[in-house]
């Protein structure tokens, strides 16, 4: 009998939690749709075109890497420069900066 | 001399005809399935990011041959090279937000691999900047600076796969189909060609520079 007790028990414990766990949840009913948005009012991303970006990245990289070497172009004519000027005043014997 | 004189327009012509057929190569390419056309700004956003990534090398290394030997090459090779860095770097940070405006809906997140990279490409801004301003014996400080930049590569190509990102990892490139990796591969030799040549040009703008220097204390003495 006391065997009996201790299994009803074991039943108990071992089938409420499960069951209890699966008790629905108090559902709410879903918002119904009062409109519909139209695509051109959707998130930009979805709508934003990718040609520009690509052209924007392409142009990026050309100005970037020209704009580079122009302005290599541009320090060594004048350190150049500066260097026929320094090694002419040099020649000349003559000094001061 | 005279042979770096010749290879330097030797390369620039090299450059210029694989950036020429580059477009037609990156043209013909398949679309990537879910990105689509944007995915186009891969084939020189990468090859711009290996280049930063070995000039940030060639400056780290540049940069402890100085501090052990006090060589003026080693330095010229080591600013020329920081300068690329900055260079190579910034197309990446501007070619990315484009590329991640249309493929992630924003412009900027901070996730790991787009954090280092912009840290990596700080650090070289700090070095050019310590060059430009700190005045005498910035030569060493910013050697240092240089080999902490190099020290920081492996962590921003390794973030990918070792962090959570929204950032395609190392492994994208090496399950490219051979139609989307010869055009990558392509640009990638464009790129170097163009790194080489202009690290050159470069480097001879610094040599120029410092025989101004000597010719000045020349005529100061």
């Amino acid at each position: 009998m006391k065997s009996f007790g201790f299994c009803v028990l074991l039943f108990v414990a071992g089938i409420t939690p499960p069951m209890l766990a699966q008790q629905p949840a108090a559902s709410q009913p879903p918002t119904p749709t009062n409109e519909f948005v139209p695509l051109s009012e959707a998130a930009p991303r979805e709508v934003l075109p990718a040609t520009p970006l690509v052209f924007y990245a392409y142009g990026f990289v050309w100005v970037a890497l020209l704009g580079y070497v122009f302005t290599i172009w541009r320090r060594m004519a004048r350190v150049e420069r500066d260097l026929a000027d320094v090694q002419r005043r040099l020649k000349d014997g003559g000094g001061g900066r | 001399m005279q042979n770096r004189s010749i290879l330097v327009p030797v390369l620039l012509c090299a450059a210029a005809v694989m950036f020429f057929r580059a477009p037609f190569m990156i043209d013909a390419a398949p679309y990537e399935s879910t990105m689509g056309l944007i995915q186009r700004i891969f084939y020189f956003h990468v090859p711009s990011a290996m280049v930063m990534f070995l000039s940030a090398l060639v400056c780290g290394v540049a940069s402890a041959v100085y501090l052990a030997k006090r060589s003026p090459h080693a330095d010229a090779v080591a600013v020329s090279a920081a300068e690329m860095v900055v260079v190579f770097g910034l197309i990446v940070l501007v070619t990315g937000p484009l590329w991640a405006r249309k493929a992630w809906g924003v412009w900027w997140q901070w996730d790991a691999r787009l954090t280092s990279a912009l840290v990596l490409w700080l650090i070289f801004v700090s070095y050019l900047l310590l060059r430009r301003f700190a005045g005498a014996g910035s030569e060493m400080v910013a050697a240092a600076v240089g080999v902490f930049g190099m020290a920081n590569v492996p962590f921003v190509y390794w973030s990918v796969n070792v962090w959570r990102t929204i950032h395609p990892n190392t492994n994208v490139v090496a399950s490219l189909i051979p139609e989307m990796r010869v055009p990558l591969y392509w640009g990638t030799a464009a790129f170097l060609l163009l790194y080489i040549a202009l690290l050159l040009t470069r480097m001879r703008l610094e040599a120029s520079r410092m025989q101004l220097e000597a010719a000045y204390a020349e005529i100061e003495d």
